[in-house]
Protein backbone atom coordinates (compact mmCIF):
# COMPACT_ATOMS: atom_id res chain seq x y z
CA UNK A 1 0.00 0.00 0.00
CA UNK A 2 0.95 3.09 -0.75
CA UNK A 3 1.94 6.26 1.58
CA UNK A 4 3.02 9.48 0.70
CA UNK A 5 6.48 10.46 2.89
CA UNK A 6 4.89 14.00 2.32
CA UNK A 7 1.80 13.61 4.08
CA UNK A 8 1.39 12.98 7.94
CA UNK A 9 -1.43 10.49 9.70
CA UNK A 10 -3.75 9.85 12.44
CA UNK A 11 -4.29 6.86 14.04
CA UNK A 12 -7.62 6.87 12.75
CA UNK A 13 -6.75 6.70 9.02
CA UNK A 14 -6.85 10.19 8.38
CA UNK A 15 -3.93 11.84 6.06
CA UNK A 16 -2.71 15.46 6.52
CA UNK A 17 -1.10 17.66 4.34
CA UNK A 18 0.21 21.30 4.91
CA UNK A 19 -0.62 24.03 2.40
CA UNK A 20 0.20 27.64 3.36
CA UNK A 21 -1.19 28.04 6.73
CA UNK A 22 -3.88 25.42 6.30
CA UNK A 23 -4.23 21.51 6.80
CA UNK A 24 -5.78 19.67 4.28
CA UNK A 25 -7.07 16.27 5.28
CA UNK A 26 -8.24 13.09 3.50
CA UNK A 27 -8.67 8.99 3.87
CA UNK A 28 -5.78 7.19 3.89
CA UNK A 29 -5.66 4.17 1.34
CA UNK A 30 -5.47 1.35 3.81
CA UNK A 31 -8.99 3.00 5.21
CA UNK A 32 -10.31 3.40 1.15
CA UNK A 33 -9.20 -0.35 1.11
CA UNK A 34 -11.10 -1.30 3.97
CA UNK A 35 -14.28 0.81 2.93
CA UNK A 36 -14.57 -0.15 -0.36
CA UNK A 37 -17.24 1.00 -2.19
CA UNK A 38 -17.75 4.83 -1.07
CA UNK A 39 -20.84 5.80 -1.83
CA UNK A 40 -21.81 8.60 -0.11
CA UNK A 41 -19.99 11.06 1.72
CA UNK A 42 -21.32 14.34 4.55
CA UNK A 43 -19.03 16.77 4.92
CA UNK A 44 -19.05 19.67 7.60
CA UNK A 45 -19.80 23.56 7.55
CA UNK A 46 -17.72 25.92 6.46
CA UNK A 47 -16.93 27.46 9.21
CA UNK A 48 -17.44 25.12 11.79
CA UNK A 49 -14.89 24.62 14.60
CA UNK A 50 -13.69 20.97 14.99
CA UNK A 51 -11.39 19.51 17.43
CA UNK A 52 -8.61 16.75 16.59
CA UNK A 53 -9.78 13.39 16.98
CA UNK A 54 -13.28 14.43 16.90
CA UNK A 55 -15.91 13.09 14.22
CA UNK A 56 -16.21 16.16 11.78
CA UNK A 57 -17.15 14.31 8.28
CA UNK A 58 -18.88 10.93 7.76
CA UNK A 59 -18.12 8.26 4.48
CA UNK A 60 -20.80 5.72 3.80
CA UNK A 61 -19.41 2.70 1.76
CA UNK A 62 -22.13 -0.23 0.41
CA UNK A 63 -21.76 -1.80 3.64
CA UNK A 64 -21.44 0.40 6.63
CA UNK A 65 -21.24 4.07 7.61
CA UNK A 66 -17.54 5.48 9.42
CA UNK A 67 -16.59 8.27 11.17
CA UNK A 68 -14.12 10.94 9.29
CA UNK A 69 -11.99 12.49 12.30
CA UNK A 70 -10.66 16.00 11.97
CA UNK A 71 -6.01 15.52 12.03
CA UNK A 72 -6.43 18.97 13.98
CA UNK A 73 -8.50 21.55 15.44
CA UNK A 74 -9.68 24.44 14.00
CA UNK A 75 -11.73 25.97 11.59
CA UNK A 76 -13.36 24.89 8.30
CA UNK A 77 -12.41 26.51 5.55
CA UNK A 78 -12.82 24.27 2.94
CA UNK A 79 -14.67 21.06 1.72
CA UNK A 80 -14.40 19.31 -1.07
CA UNK A 81 -18.04 19.58 -3.09
CA UNK A 82 -16.94 17.63 -5.55
CA UNK A 83 -17.00 14.48 -3.56
CA UNK A 84 -20.75 14.53 -2.86
CA UNK A 85 -21.99 14.10 -6.75
CA UNK A 86 -18.54 11.63 -6.94
CA UNK A 87 -18.07 9.56 -3.77
CA UNK A 88 -15.90 7.38 -5.49
CA UNK A 89 -12.95 9.34 -6.00
CA UNK A 90 -12.23 8.61 -2.01
CA UNK A 91 -11.19 4.89 -3.73
CA UNK A 92 -9.82 5.81 -7.11
CA UNK A 93 -7.61 9.36 -5.81
CA UNK A 94 -7.18 9.09 -2.31
CA UNK A 95 -4.70 11.42 -1.55
CA UNK A 96 -5.69 13.83 -4.60
CA UNK A 97 -9.06 14.54 -5.71
CA UNK A 98 -10.61 12.61 -2.89
CA UNK A 99 -9.42 14.93 -0.57
CA UNK A 100 -12.32 15.70 2.37
CA UNK A 101 -11.60 19.41 4.18
CA UNK A 102 -9.35 22.04 4.69
CA UNK A 103 -8.99 23.44 8.25
CA UNK A 104 -7.47 26.33 9.23
CA UNK A 105 -5.16 24.99 12.59
CA UNK A 106 -6.31 26.63 16.11
CA UNK A 107 -2.45 25.96 17.62
CA UNK A 108 0.46 24.70 15.86
CA UNK A 109 1.42 21.93 18.40
CA UNK A 110 -0.87 19.13 17.15
CA UNK A 111 0.80 18.69 13.73
CA UNK A 112 3.23 17.37 15.47
CA UNK A 113 1.31 15.01 16.89
CA UNK A 114 0.44 13.26 13.46
CA UNK A 115 2.36 10.16 12.94
CA UNK A 116 4.87 9.91 9.95
CA UNK A 117 3.97 7.55 6.94
CA UNK A 118 6.91 4.98 8.62
CA UNK A 119 4.84 5.31 12.20
CA UNK A 120 1.24 5.00 10.41
CA UNK A 121 2.55 1.55 8.98
CA UNK A 122 3.82 0.12 11.75
CA UNK A 123 0.92 1.19 13.53
CA UNK A 124 -1.21 -0.88 10.62
CA UNK A 125 1.28 -3.73 11.13
CA UNK A 126 0.75 -3.85 14.95
CA UNK A 127 -3.30 -3.98 14.80
CA UNK A 128 -3.06 -6.75 12.19
CA UNK A 129 -1.71 -8.83 14.53
CA UNK B 1 -18.28 -27.90 20.85
CA UNK B 2 -19.35 -24.75 22.03
CA UNK B 3 -22.64 -22.77 21.05
CA UNK B 4 -20.63 -20.15 20.16
CA UNK B 5 -17.94 -21.65 18.09
CA UNK B 6 -17.91 -20.28 14.76
CA UNK B 7 -17.79 -22.32 12.07
CA UNK B 8 -16.04 -22.88 8.57
CA UNK B 9 -17.69 -23.67 5.23
CA UNK B 10 -16.31 -26.56 4.00
CA UNK B 11 -14.78 -24.80 1.34
CA UNK B 12 -12.90 -21.98 3.49
CA UNK B 13 -9.35 -22.57 2.10
CA UNK B 14 -10.74 -21.80 -1.43
CA UNK B 15 -11.99 -18.80 -0.17
CA UNK B 16 -8.67 -17.87 0.95
CA UNK B 17 -7.24 -18.72 -1.76
CA UNK B 18 -9.58 -15.86 -3.64
CA UNK B 19 -8.77 -13.46 -0.51
CA UNK B 20 -11.97 -13.16 0.67
CA UNK B 21 -12.45 -10.59 3.20
CA UNK B 22 -14.63 -13.08 5.82
CA UNK B 23 -17.83 -11.66 7.82
CA UNK B 24 -19.84 -13.42 10.86
CA UNK B 25 -23.49 -15.01 9.65
CA UNK B 26 -25.51 -16.95 11.14
CA UNK B 27 -22.53 -18.69 13.56
CA UNK B 28 -20.48 -19.31 10.19
CA UNK B 29 -17.33 -17.57 8.87
CA UNK B 30 -18.68 -16.41 5.56
CA UNK B 31 -17.18 -14.55 2.96
CA UNK B 32 -18.10 -10.83 2.72
CA UNK B 33 -16.57 -9.91 -0.05
CA UNK B 34 -13.26 -10.94 -2.42
CA UNK B 35 -12.68 -7.36 -4.16
CA UNK B 36 -15.62 -4.76 -4.12
CA UNK B 37 -19.06 -5.56 -3.43
CA UNK B 38 -20.15 -3.55 -6.31
CA UNK B 39 -17.85 -5.28 -8.69
CA UNK B 40 -19.39 -8.40 -7.37
CA UNK B 41 -23.30 -7.46 -7.80
CA UNK B 42 -22.43 -6.07 -11.38
CA UNK B 43 -20.74 -9.40 -11.95
CA UNK B 44 -23.44 -11.37 -11.23
CA UNK B 45 -26.32 -8.81 -12.90
CA UNK B 46 -24.12 -8.81 -15.97
CA UNK B 47 -22.49 -11.68 -16.35
CA UNK B 48 -21.98 -14.55 -14.15
CA UNK B 49 -20.66 -14.78 -10.37
CA UNK B 50 -20.64 -18.06 -8.21
CA UNK B 51 -21.64 -17.58 -3.94
CA UNK B 52 -21.16 -20.57 -1.77
CA UNK B 53 -24.14 -20.58 0.43
CA UNK B 54 -22.75 -24.00 2.20
CA UNK B 55 -24.40 -22.57 5.76
CA UNK B 56 -27.60 -23.42 4.78
CA UNK B 57 -29.84 -26.11 6.38
CA UNK B 58 -30.65 -28.97 4.10
CA UNK B 59 -32.98 -31.69 5.10
CA UNK B 60 -34.83 -34.32 2.82
CA UNK B 61 -38.53 -35.08 3.55
CA UNK B 62 -39.33 -38.79 2.75
CA UNK B 63 -41.91 -41.29 2.93
CA UNK B 64 -45.51 -42.43 2.27
CA UNK B 65 -46.79 -39.63 4.19
CA UNK B 66 -44.17 -36.70 3.49
CA UNK B 67 -46.46 -34.76 1.14
CA UNK B 68 -49.38 -34.85 3.93
CA UNK B 69 -47.18 -33.98 6.76
CA UNK B 70 -45.67 -31.29 3.99
CA UNK B 71 -48.97 -29.53 2.83
CA UNK B 72 -49.77 -29.60 7.17
CA UNK B 73 -46.67 -27.74 8.05
CA UNK B 74 -45.67 -25.22 4.94
CA UNK B 75 -48.05 -22.61 3.68
CA UNK B 76 -47.99 -23.09 0.02
CA UNK B 77 -49.52 -26.12 -2.01
CA UNK B 78 -47.31 -28.64 -2.96
CA UNK B 79 -49.32 -30.00 -5.17
CA UNK B 80 -49.18 -27.15 -7.53
CA UNK B 81 -45.76 -28.76 -8.21
CA UNK B 82 -44.59 -31.56 -10.41
CA UNK B 83 -41.53 -33.98 -9.61
CA UNK B 84 -38.56 -32.01 -11.04
CA UNK B 85 -39.83 -28.48 -9.50
CA UNK B 86 -39.50 -26.42 -6.56
CA UNK B 87 -41.48 -24.21 -4.59
CA UNK B 88 -40.74 -21.28 -1.98
CA UNK B 89 -43.02 -20.60 0.93
CA UNK B 90 -42.77 -20.32 4.82
CA UNK B 91 -43.19 -22.87 8.00
CA UNK B 92 -45.49 -20.72 10.47
CA UNK B 93 -46.37 -21.28 14.12
CA UNK B 94 -50.12 -21.41 15.12
CA UNK B 95 -50.20 -17.74 15.26
CA UNK B 96 -49.74 -17.65 12.20
CA UNK B 97 -45.69 -16.18 12.32
CA UNK B 98 -43.19 -17.00 10.05
CA UNK B 99 -40.84 -20.07 11.46
CA UNK B 100 -38.75 -19.94 8.20
CA UNK B 101 -38.90 -19.10 5.44
CA UNK B 102 -37.90 -21.81 3.16
CA UNK B 103 -37.69 -23.56 -0.80
CA UNK B 104 -39.27 -26.93 -1.28
CA UNK B 105 -37.46 -29.35 -4.57
CA UNK B 106 -40.00 -32.44 -5.47
CA UNK B 107 -37.23 -35.20 -5.64
CA UNK B 108 -40.19 -37.52 -6.66
CA UNK B 109 -43.21 -39.09 -5.47
CA UNK B 110 -43.28 -38.19 -1.40
CA UNK B 111 -39.45 -37.52 -1.88
CA UNK B 112 -38.40 -33.44 -1.03
CA UNK B 113 -35.52 -31.41 -0.14
CA UNK B 114 -35.90 -28.44 1.91
CA UNK B 115 -33.63 -25.47 2.04
CA UNK B 116 -33.62 -23.69 5.17
CA UNK B 117 -31.90 -20.93 6.88
CA UNK B 118 -28.81 -21.23 8.50
CA UNK B 119 -29.79 -19.65 11.79
CA UNK B 120 -33.13 -21.36 12.34
CA UNK B 121 -31.61 -24.67 11.16
CA UNK B 122 -31.38 -26.12 14.58
CA UNK B 123 -35.49 -25.01 15.84
CA UNK B 124 -36.51 -25.79 12.25
CA UNK B 125 -34.85 -29.54 12.48
CA UNK B 126 -36.86 -29.63 16.02
CA UNK B 127 -40.08 -27.82 15.10
CA UNK B 128 -40.56 -30.53 11.95
CA UNK B 129 -39.59 -33.52 14.64
CA UNK B 130 -42.14 -32.10 16.68
CA UNK B 131 -44.85 -32.22 14.04
CA UNK B 132 -43.89 -35.76 12.81
CA UNK B 133 -46.22 -38.75 13.09
CA UNK B 134 -45.67 -41.65 11.25
CA UNK B 135 -44.87 -42.70 7.62
CA UNK B 136 -42.63 -39.47 7.29
CA UNK B 137 -38.44 -39.63 7.62
CA UNK B 138 -36.73 -36.41 7.95
CA UNK B 139 -33.18 -36.35 7.09
CA UNK B 140 -30.82 -33.87 8.01
CA UNK B 141 -28.14 -33.33 5.54
CA UNK B 142 -26.19 -30.07 6.68
CA UNK B 143 -22.59 -31.94 6.96
CA UNK B 144 -23.15 -34.01 4.05
CA UNK B 145 -23.78 -31.32 1.23
CA UNK B 146 -22.30 -28.37 -0.42
CA UNK B 147 -24.18 -25.36 -1.42
CA UNK B 148 -22.95 -23.52 -4.85
CA UNK B 149 -25.08 -20.59 -5.98
CA UNK B 150 -24.32 -19.57 -9.56
CA UNK B 151 -26.08 -17.17 -10.78
CA UNK B 152 -26.01 -14.41 -13.54
CA UNK B 153 -27.14 -14.02 -17.33
CA UNK B 154 -24.61 -16.03 -18.19
CA UNK B 155 -24.64 -18.87 -15.94
CA UNK B 156 -26.26 -21.57 -17.84
CA UNK B 157 -23.58 -21.46 -20.99
CA UNK B 158 -21.00 -21.77 -17.81
CA UNK B 159 -23.45 -25.13 -16.23
CA UNK B 160 -23.72 -26.22 -19.73
CA UNK B 161 -19.81 -26.63 -20.05
CA UNK B 162 -19.48 -27.93 -16.98
CA UNK B 163 -22.25 -30.52 -16.77
CA UNK B 164 -21.92 -31.58 -20.54
CA UNK B 165 -25.71 -30.79 -21.17
CA UNK B 166 -28.13 -28.01 -21.66
CA UNK B 167 -28.65 -25.36 -19.06
CA UNK B 168 -30.59 -22.93 -21.10
CA UNK B 169 -34.47 -24.09 -21.61
CA UNK B 170 -34.57 -24.97 -17.56
CA UNK B 171 -37.81 -23.29 -16.45
CA UNK B 172 -36.95 -20.93 -13.17
CA UNK B 173 -38.05 -23.01 -10.01
CA UNK B 174 -37.24 -26.63 -12.30
CA UNK B 175 -34.86 -29.15 -10.34
CA UNK B 176 -32.57 -32.15 -11.41
CA UNK B 177 -30.32 -34.50 -9.75
CA UNK B 178 -27.75 -35.26 -12.54
CA UNK B 179 -24.71 -37.62 -12.05
CA UNK B 180 -20.94 -35.68 -11.69
CA UNK B 181 -17.75 -37.63 -10.88
CA UNK B 182 -19.87 -40.59 -10.03
CA UNK B 183 -22.19 -38.35 -7.81
CA UNK B 184 -25.02 -37.76 -7.78
CA UNK B 185 -25.78 -33.97 -7.07
CA UNK B 186 -29.31 -32.16 -7.34
CA UNK B 187 -29.05 -28.67 -9.51
CA UNK B 188 -32.69 -26.23 -8.81
CA UNK B 189 -32.92 -23.44 -11.00
CA UNK B 190 -33.08 -21.27 -8.14
CA UNK B 191 -31.55 -18.19 -6.15
CA UNK B 192 -31.46 -15.08 -4.55
CA UNK B 193 -30.36 -12.49 -6.65
CA UNK B 194 -33.24 -11.89 -9.12
CA UNK B 195 -31.35 -13.00 -12.23
CA UNK B 196 -31.43 -16.53 -14.05
CA UNK B 197 -29.23 -18.89 -11.68
CA UNK B 198 -28.85 -22.16 -10.38
CA UNK B 199 -27.75 -24.09 -6.72
CA UNK B 200 -25.85 -26.88 -6.81
CA UNK B 201 -26.34 -29.09 -4.36
CA UNK B 202 -23.26 -31.12 -4.09
CA UNK B 203 -21.28 -33.73 -1.25
CA UNK B 204 -18.88 -31.91 0.36
CA UNK B 205 -16.28 -35.08 -1.37
CA UNK B 206 -16.13 -33.16 -5.27
CA UNK B 207 -17.47 -29.55 -3.97
CA UNK B 208 -13.66 -28.70 -3.97
CA UNK B 209 -13.73 -29.92 -7.63
CA UNK B 210 -16.48 -28.44 -9.06
CA UNK B 211 -15.76 -25.01 -7.83
CA UNK B 212 -12.80 -25.44 -9.55
CA UNK B 213 -14.88 -27.32 -12.50
CA UNK B 214 -17.04 -23.95 -12.29
CA UNK B 215 -14.20 -21.17 -12.54
CA UNK B 216 -12.55 -23.31 -15.21
CA UNK B 217 -15.19 -23.07 -17.72
CA UNK B 218 -16.40 -19.60 -16.50
CA UNK B 219 -13.28 -18.10 -16.90
CA UNK B 220 -14.24 -16.47 -20.69
CA UNK B 221 -17.43 -14.85 -19.18
CA UNK B 222 -15.32 -13.23 -16.34
CA UNK B 223 -17.09 -15.40 -13.73
CA UNK B 224 -15.94 -14.07 -9.94
CA UNK B 225 -16.60 -15.29 -6.14
CA UNK B 226 -19.15 -13.12 -4.67
CA UNK B 227 -19.50 -12.35 -1.04
CA UNK B 228 -22.04 -11.99 1.70
CA UNK B 229 -22.06 -8.13 0.91
CA UNK B 230 -23.50 -8.43 -2.73
CA UNK B 231 -25.75 -11.09 -1.72
CA UNK B 232 -27.47 -8.93 0.58
CA UNK B 233 -27.62 -5.65 -2.11
CA UNK B 234 -28.94 -8.61 -4.63
CA UNK B 235 -31.75 -9.89 -2.59
CA UNK B 236 -32.87 -6.36 -1.44
CA UNK B 237 -33.12 -5.07 -5.40
CA UNK B 238 -35.34 -7.28 -5.97
CA UNK B 239 -37.16 -7.64 -2.56
CA UNK B 240 -36.28 -10.79 -1.71
CA UNK B 241 -36.72 -10.74 2.22
CA UNK B 242 -33.64 -11.83 4.55
CA UNK B 243 -35.26 -13.88 7.26
CA UNK B 244 -34.69 -12.50 11.00
CA UNK B 245 -34.18 -9.17 9.63
CA UNK B 246 -37.51 -8.31 7.24
CA UNK B 247 -39.86 -11.27 8.63
CA UNK B 248 -39.36 -13.32 11.95
CA UNK B 249 -42.15 -15.03 14.22
CA UNK B 250 -43.42 -12.00 15.20
CA UNK B 251 -44.74 -11.13 11.96
CA UNK B 252 -47.53 -12.45 9.69
CA UNK B 253 -47.05 -13.83 5.86
CA UNK B 254 -49.42 -10.77 5.64
CA UNK B 255 -47.74 -8.22 7.40
CA UNK B 256 -44.51 -9.34 5.36
CA UNK B 257 -46.18 -9.03 1.63
CA UNK B 258 -46.06 -12.86 1.37
CA UNK B 259 -49.41 -14.05 1.42
CA UNK B 260 -48.99 -15.11 -2.25
CA UNK B 261 -47.02 -17.74 -0.51
CA UNK B 262 -50.16 -18.96 1.31
CA UNK B 263 -52.85 -21.44 -0.34
CA UNK B 264 -55.86 -20.56 1.91
CA UNK B 265 -57.73 -23.45 0.07
CA UNK B 266 -55.86 -26.42 1.62
CA UNK B 267 -55.27 -26.53 5.71
CA UNK B 268 -51.87 -25.32 6.65
CA UNK B 269 -50.46 -24.64 9.91
CA UNK B 270 -51.18 -20.82 10.62
CA UNK B 271 -53.72 -20.61 8.82
CA UNK B 272 -56.76 -20.24 10.84
CA UNK B 273 -54.66 -17.55 12.78
CA UNK B 274 -53.93 -15.74 9.25
CA UNK B 275 -58.07 -16.02 8.33
CA UNK B 276 -58.45 -13.85 11.47
CA UNK B 277 -55.89 -11.39 10.61
CA UNK B 278 -57.14 -11.26 7.36
CA UNK B 279 -60.56 -10.26 8.57
CA UNK B 280 -59.53 -7.67 11.07
CA UNK B 281 -57.14 -6.19 8.62
CA UNK B 282 -53.18 -5.81 9.82
CA UNK B 283 -51.95 -3.24 11.46
CA UNK B 284 -48.17 -2.63 10.20
CA UNK B 285 -47.18 -3.85 6.78
CA UNK B 286 -43.34 -4.37 5.14
CA UNK B 287 -42.67 -1.38 2.65
CA UNK B 288 -40.01 -0.52 0.08
CA UNK B 289 -38.61 2.72 0.02
CA UNK B 290 -36.22 5.04 -1.64
CA UNK B 291 -34.11 7.25 0.50
CA UNK B 292 -33.89 10.34 -2.79
CA UNK B 293 -31.03 12.48 -0.74
CA UNK B 294 -29.20 12.49 2.83
CA UNK B 295 -27.22 9.00 3.15
CA UNK B 296 -28.25 5.38 3.46
CA UNK B 297 -30.68 3.98 5.93
CA UNK B 298 -29.87 1.23 7.46
CA UNK B 299 -31.27 -1.94 9.65
CA UNK B 300 -33.02 -0.75 13.05
CA UNK B 301 -32.89 3.24 11.73
CA UNK B 302 -36.04 4.68 13.41
CA UNK B 303 -38.88 5.51 10.95
CA UNK B 304 -40.94 8.56 11.93
CA UNK B 305 -43.97 10.74 11.31
CA UNK B 306 -43.80 14.17 12.18
CA UNK B 307 -42.40 14.13 15.75
CA UNK B 308 -43.59 10.26 16.39
CA UNK B 309 -41.49 6.98 15.50
CA UNK B 310 -43.95 4.89 13.60
CA UNK B 311 -41.69 2.02 12.97
CA UNK B 312 -38.09 0.76 12.37
CA UNK B 313 -36.09 -0.21 9.00
CA UNK B 314 -35.52 -3.41 8.48
CA UNK B 315 -32.94 -3.76 5.56
CA UNK B 316 -31.52 -0.65 3.76
CA UNK B 317 -28.20 -0.19 1.57
CA UNK B 318 -27.08 1.74 -1.60
CA UNK B 319 -28.25 -0.37 -4.68
CA UNK B 320 -25.45 -0.47 -6.95
CA UNK B 321 -27.45 -1.32 -9.99
CA UNK B 322 -29.97 2.10 -10.14
CA UNK B 323 -27.43 4.29 -7.36
CA UNK B 324 -29.47 5.06 -5.03
CA UNK B 325 -30.35 4.36 -1.28
CA UNK B 326 -33.40 1.58 -0.82
CA UNK B 327 -34.50 -0.15 2.02
CA UNK B 328 -37.42 -1.98 3.86
CA UNK B 329 -39.31 -1.34 6.78
CA UNK B 330 -42.68 -1.92 8.52
CA UNK B 331 -44.72 1.08 8.86
CA UNK B 332 -48.58 1.30 10.50
CA UNK B 333 -50.71 0.27 7.30
CA UNK B 334 -51.92 3.74 6.81
CA UNK B 335 -48.70 4.87 5.85
CA UNK B 336 -48.18 1.93 3.37
CA UNK B 337 -49.24 2.82 0.20
CA UNK B 338 -46.64 3.91 -2.71
CA UNK B 339 -45.74 7.50 -2.96
CA UNK B 340 -46.44 7.87 0.94
CA UNK B 341 -43.44 10.28 2.41
CA UNK B 342 -41.85 9.61 6.35
CA UNK B 343 -38.53 10.40 7.41
CA UNK B 344 -35.50 8.17 8.73
CA UNK B 345 -33.56 9.21 11.48
CA UNK B 346 -29.96 9.02 10.18
CA UNK B 347 -26.85 10.19 11.97
CA UNK B 348 -29.85 12.13 14.19
CA UNK B 349 -31.20 13.90 11.04
CA UNK B 350 -34.49 13.58 9.78
CA UNK B 351 -34.16 12.14 6.27
CA UNK B 352 -37.28 12.14 3.65
CA UNK B 353 -37.71 8.68 2.52
CA UNK B 354 -40.96 8.03 -0.01
CA UNK B 355 -42.74 4.42 -0.67
CA UNK B 356 -42.07 3.19 -4.03
CA UNK B 357 -43.47 -0.13 -5.65
CA UNK B 358 -41.14 -3.12 -5.54
CA UNK B 359 -39.08 -4.98 -6.57
CA UNK B 360 -36.79 -1.70 -7.20
CA UNK B 361 -34.82 -3.51 -9.82
CA UNK B 362 -36.30 -5.93 -12.20
CA UNK B 363 -33.90 -7.64 -14.78
CA UNK B 364 -34.32 -6.20 -18.92
CA UNK B 365 -33.48 -8.50 -21.18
Amino acid sequence: MNFPKTLKYAKTHEWARREGSSVVAGLSEYAQKELSDVVYVELPAIGREVKQGQPCAVVESVKAAFDVYAPVSGKIVKVNKTLEANPSLVNTDSYGEGWFFEIDPSTSGEWDSLLDSGTYESVLQESAH
Amino acid sequence: MSLTEIKKLPLHTEHERFHANFMEFAGWKVPLSYTSIVEEHEAVRKSVGVFDVSHMGKIFVEGERATDFLEWVFSNRLSKISCGQAIYGLLLNPEGGIFDDVIVYKLGENRYFIVVNAGTREEDWNWLNRNLDGGVTLRDQMESLNILAVQGPKSPEVLSEVFKCDFHQWPSFSCREIVFKNEKILIGATGYTGEKGFEIFAPVGISKELLRAIFERGASYAIRPVGFGARDTLRLEVKYLLYGQDMDAKTTPLEAGLEWTCDFSKDFLGRQALLKQKERGVLKKLVSFEVPKGGIARHGYAIRQKDQTIGQVTSGTFSPSLKKAIGLGYVPAVFSAIGSEFDIIIRDKAVRARVVKAPFYRHTV
